[in-house]
């Protein structure tokens, strides 16, 4: 035994006194290799959502965690510019049909 | 006197079934986005990409149809009467005037819808199947490509076209209201017996059929 660990402390260069003695030690082994509960598993949105686990991470780019605030203004703007449109040119259609049903 | 189906089987067919699956690819590709939470982020991402195989299959057999069957002629660009129709929808829709044009088997869709739908053809299905099949393909890409293009590039992209979508949509459903009445445009669309009544007296005598 002692020679082993002679050997052992040369090899890693620590300084061997010669004395050794044993203790209790306790050793904790994750068996289930890291893996949460099934009630704890992640879920699409842990990542892909605005404030996920990942909020604040810079360097990529993930659907529904990032978007590009801009482009989704001028998207939705155009969007309801849109209906807008078509809601002001049914009215106007309405007004004038019922106009000219008056007259 | 011949009623004359202007729109062929498998043209509605192919029209109705886009339809559904255009609605539902708006819906789960922008909660996808980041816009709502409605089926959540699993079920919007596997019912998204099982809608775009699905739409990818139903495009290839209309563009076999379209070739075979010549009917892509329906869509070249004329510049005769795009003036007149664009004024009815400006001004003679108000005053009363009666749509400029008529259509026939032969010519289906007015020089404005040519062009529309030809933009939608040629446009922003194109770039939205590309953007998408290289957003679904992403973990796959060789390194090649990576370097020169980004998934924010292609997301950008893809959602810009999305967003292109719903505004032609939203124009095109309004649009199926300007016939000679509210729906005698969407009426040709359907089946006899499931058409819709437009609450104008008037007796339909728009160019929806042609008589001869």
């Amino acid at each position: 035994m002692p020679k082993a660990l002679k050997t052992g402390s040369e090899w890693s260069g620590i300084p061997f006194s010669g004395e050794y003695d044993f203790i209790e030690t306790t050793m904790h082994w994750p068996i289930t290799h890291m893996v949460a509960p099934a009630d704890q598993a992640l879920d699409c949105a842990a990542c892909h959502s605005a404030n996920s686990r990942l909020a604040g991470l810079p360097g990529f780019y993930m659907p529904g965690h990032s978007s590009n605030l801009w482009l989704n203004r001028i998207g939705w703007l155009a969007v309801l510019l849109t209906i807008l449109g078509v809601a002001l040119h049914g009215l106007a259609r309405r007004f004038f049909r019922r106009r000219r049903e008056h007259h | 006197m011949a009623k004359v189906m202007i729109f062929k089987r498998f043209e509605r067919f192919w029209h109705w079934s886009q339809a559904l699956l255009i609605f539902s690819l708006l819906l789960t590709g922008f909660e996808i986005h980041g816009s709502y939470h409605v089926l959540g982020f699993a079920d919007a991402a596997q019912l998204h990409t099982l809608a775009a195989w699905t739409l990818i299959v139903l495009w290839l057999f209309a563009i076999f149809w379209h070739i075979t069957t010549g009917e892509w002629r329906q869509y070249m660009p004329t510049r005769k009467g795009l003036w007149a129709v664009a004024h009815y929808y400006m001004i003679g829709t108000f005053t009363g005037a009666s749509h400029p044009y008529r259509k026939t088997s032969k010519a289906k869709h007015n020089p404005l819808q040519r062009l529309a739908y030809l933009f939608f053809k040629l446009m922003i299905s194109p770039v939205i199947w590309v953007s998408g099949l290289l957003y679904l393909f992403y973990s796959q890409w060789p390194e090649a490509p990576s370097t020169i293009l980004s998934l924010q590039a292609v997301a950008t992209v893809h959602t810009i076209a999305a967003f292109t979508m719903m505004i032609f949509i939203i124009g095109h459903v309004y649009m199926t209201t300007l016939g000679h009445t509210l729906f005698s445009h969407i009426n040709r669309w359907l089946p006899v017996t499931m058409r819709l009544m437009s609450p104008a007296k008037s007796p339909d005598t728009s160019g929806l059929r042609f008589t001869r």
